[in-house]
């Protein structure tokens, strides 16, 4: 890692740290017109203030940068980098249609980059420690908050961090390249086996749904749950998440239409008294 | 009352703060509750209440920008509630769902209205070469959305817990097993969205190869992820090695016509 700091100069340091922490800031405006784009322009203030030294350029520089810009925050640090590395550039020697390459720069990487920052840190690194942390914490040991918001969090802001160097230096080139070559791809998929394996124990582990439905069948106790055990354990929490993965992909429910029939269904056969 | 209704505003304020104003710090359930927790006076029960939260949000986070449910309320009221009525978990669970859902009106009318303006005022500033008050409608905005979430959980709190009491202990029995089944259920949803948010149809065998491991082998989320990350880093390296074959071979001009013979066949019947 100290690689990729060691090439830049002490003062191009300081500057793409200075946007790293400028970033923290991106959603405050937050609208789902331009969504982080004006948050996106306050980041980079001081830094195009630097570069453009005449006060028209400037402001049509931050105006430029006030557009449209959504993306997962763990890696708008590179984007940042990269942007201001062209921003540079331009104040240098004036790009043709710096408006639209810049933009186009930004809307382009800023989709792959959700989705590799959804997909590994929201959908996968978030699902992994909160399954480690929930193991402690459902038991009522506080150990399991703490666990969690470590290891979340400390592979997060390294990322974080470095990726805003990495932007700097090696730029736009890296990533349409790991996206031509495949490596991108790869890593997703190896992500989502991590997480889907995390899921399965956290169906058996975090869903406690069983049959409290008991009778006597000619004088012998019937319990049903006793039978579900004896096929396979879990299998209710099992067949009702299959249920609810199947009429998402298959009927296209809407997550709130199940969010609604849960609870319905649910309160239902809970209050007769069938599952628990 | 007046000093808790404060704290858990406070908190309130700190969860929106750290996560969207400055930071971007993820503050799940799974740590709300034990805050809360300690400032209500009962650390464990914080603690397996924002864990019973967490099951069921699980599947809830931000893609894009649209938030389906506001977790942080969720959490913090479900919590607070859960503690300051006596009910236990299942009670905190079956309240955190609708609260996450009504709180998250009003987080859609500050992004989907008010910040419209903010947005529009910081456009005229700096058509106006006035990025000083650019800063200032920034850094608006970064209090203003904390601030507004923490005044109404401290009003919520004031007015809230006493209707809410009577109405849960005015409740039959079976309604309190309708409770209880509810948490137990809800997590099941989480469960299958986060399952559709990876899918991938060679890979789900390792949904089922997670589910025995916890189920018959007794293993905690530990070790689980342990051996998912050996798996994983296998599975990238040599997938990627994989995909560097091929395209050599395309590049060779080798089986360019027959690609999709029994794959496609096969890619058909399962999809």
């Amino acid at each position: 890692m100290s690689s990729i700091t060691a090439k830049l100069s002490p003062e191009e340091r300081k500057d793409v740290s200075r946007i790293y922490w400028r970033g923290f800031t991106v959603m405050n405006e937050m609208t789902y017109v331009r969504m982080q784009g004006p948050g996106f322009g306050w980041t980079l203030m001081p830094l195009l203030r630097k570069i453009y030294k005449d006060d028209d350029e400037y402001y049509e520089a931050l105006a430029r940068h006030m557009q449209y810009f959504n993306t997962n925050p763990v890696f708008l640090p590179f984007i940042q980098g990269i942007v201001y590395s062209m921003e540079k550039q331009n104040a240098k020697k004036p790009i043709d249609n710096i408006e639209e390459s810049v933009q186009g720069l930004k809307v382009g990487l800023m989709g792959p980059l959700a989705g590799l920052g959804d997909s590994f840190f929201t959908g996968t690194w978030r699902v992994i420690t909160t399954g480690v942390g929930l193991g402690l914490a459902s038991k009522g040991n506080v150990l399991g908050a703490i666990l969690f918001f470590v290891l979340f969090h400390v592979p997060y802001y390294l990322v974080r961090y470095y990726s805003g160097f990495f932007g700097y230096s090696v730029g736009a080139s890296f990533i349409s390249k790991a996206q031509e070559s495949g490596l991108l791809n790869s890593i997703t998929r190896g992500c989502s086996i991590l997480g889907l394996m995390m899921i399965g124990a956290m169906t058996f582990l975090n869903v406690p749904l069983k049959f409290s439905f008991a009778t006597k069948l000619g004088g012998v106790p019937f319990k049903l749950q006793t039978l579900m055990d004896g096929i396979l354990k879990g299998l209710l929490p099992l067949l009702v998440v299959w249920l609810l993965i199947w009429l998402i992909r298959s009927k296209k429910v809407s997550v709130t239409a199940l969010l609604i029939g849960v609870i319905v269904i649910s309160a239902l056969l809970g209050g007769f008294g069938i599952i628990a | 009352m007046v000093i808790k209704a404060l704290l858990v505003g406070i908190i309130m304020f700190f969860a929106k703060f750290f996560d969207w104003g400055y930071f971007n710090v993820q503050l799940r359930p799974i740590m709300l509750g034990p805050i809360v927790g300690l400032a209500l006076g009962d650390l464990r029960e914080g603690v397996l209440m924002g864990a019973a939260i967490e099951a069921v949000f699980l599947g809830t986070f931000s893609v894009g920008g649209s938030v389906p449910s506001d977790i942080a309320s969720a959490a913090i009221f479900g919590t607070a509630f859960g503690i300051l009525l006596g009910k236990g978990t299942s009670a905190a669970v079956a309240l955190s769902v609708p609260i996450g859902l009504l709180a998250n009106l009003l987080f859609n009318f500050i992004a989907g209205f008010i910040f419209n303006f903010v947005v529009a005022f910081e456009d005229r500033a700096v058509a106006d070469h006035k990025d000083k008050l650019f800063t200032f409608w920034h850094i608006f905005a970064m209090l203003f959305y904390p601030t507004v979430f923490g005044v109404m959980a401290f009003v919520v709190m004031m007015i809230g817990v006493q209707p809410v009491q009577h109405f849960m202990n005015a409740l039959p029995p079976y309604i309190n097993n309708a409770l209880t089944a509810m948490s137990a259920a809800l997590p099941a949803l989480g469960m299958a969205i986060l399952t559709n948010s990876m899918w991938d149809k060679s890979i789900l065998p390792f949904f089922f190869i997670g589910f025995i491991l916890a189920a018959y082998l007794k293993l905690q989320t530990m070790p689980i992820a342990v051996l998912g990350a050996a798996v994983a880093v296998y599975y990238v390296y040599n997938d990627f090695q994989h995909r560097k074959e091929i395209k050599a071979l395309k590049a060779s001009g080798v089986g360019s016509k027959s690609d999709k013979g029994e794959n496609g066949e096969m890619e058909d019947f399962l999809s």
